[in-house]
C-alpha cells in the first residue's frame, strides 16, 4: 500500500512518530511544509516592529 | 534503521515524499505539529499589516495638537484682554452711572428752579401788564390833559369855531353846570334817553362856541385817545348826534390821538367824524 493510497490520518499519525523519535528530522520536516504565510512572518514582524519609534513623540 | 537512528535529512526527506502523494495527512500533520497560537499566526500578523497606514495618518498629530496648543494660548490671551476691557467697561459704566445720578439730581433741581423763576416771571409779567395798563392810564390822562389845555387853539383851527369854551373836560370852568342842565331838560323832554344822557356825560371832552364863518353856536364832541381806534370813532359820532339833539345845533364829532391805522382813518372820514392828530 502507497501513501498515496493510506488513509490520510493513518498516515500523518505514522509520520508524527515517526518525527517525535527524530527531532532534528521534524525541523527540517517543518521548514519545508511550512507555507508561504509562515515565511514571510519575519518581514512583517520586522515592518511592525519600528512603529513604537514612528509613534515616539518627538522631544 | 529506525527513525530515531536515521539520518534526519534522509527521514524528512522521505516523510516530504509520502505527504507530496497525499496532500490531506499534509495538513492533519501539522495540525499536530504546530500549536493553533502558531496556525493562528498569519492571520494575526496580516491583521496588524495596516496599523502602519494607520498610524502614518497619525504622525502629523503632534503637530496640529501643537498648532492647536498655540492657538488655545492666543485665545487665552484675547480672552485676558477681554476680561480686562470688560472689567474698565464696567468701571467706566459705574462711572457714567455716577455721573449720570449726578447729572439728574442736578436736572431736578434745575427743573424746580425753572418752575419756581416760570412762576416769579408769570407774577412778573402779571405786574407788567398791570403796570403798562396803569402807565397808559397815566400817558392816557396825560395826554388828554394836554389836548383839552391846547383845546381853545386846535377848535380854532380845526373845527372852525370861535370864542371857546369847555362844557365838560379837566378843564370844565364857569360853563360847568350849563350841559347837565340841558342833558336833565333833553331827557324830560324825552328828545334824548336816560342811557344817551347817560353816554353823554361819559364824553372826554365837550366844548361849545360859535362858528368862524357864520357865528351861529356850534358844538363838538372830542374822544381823545393815544391810539384812535374804531370805537372812539363810533363814541364820537353817536354822542355828537345826542348832543345835537339836546342843542338842537351843529355838533362836530371829532377823534384827536397820536395814531390811527390807515382803515379806521377811512372809518372816520367815512361816518364824518373830523380826525386831529397831535403828537405825543
Amino acid at each position: 500500500m502507497t501513501s498515496q493510497t493510506l488513509n490520510p490520518e493513518t498516515l500523518a499519525a505514522r509520520l508524527a512518530s515517526e518525527l517525535n523519535e527524530n527531532p532534528a528530522a521534524r525541523r527540517i520536516l517543518l521548514r519545508t511544509l511550512l507555507t508561504d504565510d509562515f515565511l514571510l512572518l519575519p518581514s512583517k514582524v520586522d515592518s511592525l516592529m519600528d512603529l513604537p519609534a514612528k509613534v515616539e513623540r518627538p522631544r | 534503521m529506525t527513525s530515531q537512528t536515521l539520518n534526519p535529512e534522509t527521514l524528512a526527506a522521505r516523510l516530504v515524499s509520502e505527504l507530496d502523494e497525499n496532500p490531506a495527512a499534509r495538513r492533519i500533520l501539522l495540525r499536530t505539529l504546530l500549536t493553533d497560537d502558531f496556525l493562528l499566526l498569519p492571520s494575526k500578523v496580516d491583521s496588524l499589516m495596516d496599523l502602519p497606514a494607520k498610524v502614518e495618518g497619525l504622525m502629523d498629530l503632534p503637530a496640529k495638537v501643537e498648532g492647536l496648543s498655540n492657538k488655545v494660548e492666543g485665545l487665552s490671551i484675547r480672552v485676558d484682554h477681554l476680561e480686562q476691557d470688560v472689567s474698565d467697561l464696567k468701571a467706566g459704566q459705574v462711572r457714567i452711572e455716577g455721573r449720570l445720578d449726578r447729572m439728574e439730581g442736578r436736572q431736578d433741581r434745575m427743573e424746580g428752579r425753572q418752575t419756581r423763576m416760570e412762576g416769579r416771571l408769570e407774577r412778573m409779567e402779571g405786574r407788567q401788564d398791570r403796570m403798562q395798563g396803569q402807565l397808559g392810564n397815566l400817558m392816557g390822562r396825560n395826554y388828554e390833559h394836554r389836548i383839552t389845555r391846547y383845546i381853545v387853539n386846535t377848535a380854532y383851527r380845526d373845527f372852525k369855531m370861535r370864542e371857546v369854551r369847555i362844557l365838560q373836560g379837566e378843564y370844565s370852568s364857569a360853563h360847568a353846570n350849563e350841559l347837565p342842565s340841558k342833558i336833565a331838560d333833553s331827557e324830560e323832554r324825552q328828545l334824548i334817553t336816560a342811557e344817551q344822557g347817560y353816554d353823554l356825560e361819559r364824553a372826554d371832552l365837550i366844548i361849545a362856541g360859535a362858528s368862524r364863518a357864520d357865528r351861529t353856536p356850534a358844538y363838538a364832541v372830542i374822544e381823545i385817545s393815544v391810539t384812535i381806534d374804531s370805537h372812539d370813532i363810533s363814541r364820537a359820532a353817536d354822542r355828537a348826534n345826542t348832543l345835537s339833539s339836546v342843542t338842537g345845533e351843529r355838533v362836530v364829532p371829532a377823534v384827536i390821538g397820536d395814531s390811527i391805522s390807515h382803515h379806521d382813518r377811512r372809518l372816520a372820514q367815512d361816518s364824518g367824524v373830523t380826525l386831529v392828530i397831535i403828537r405825543e
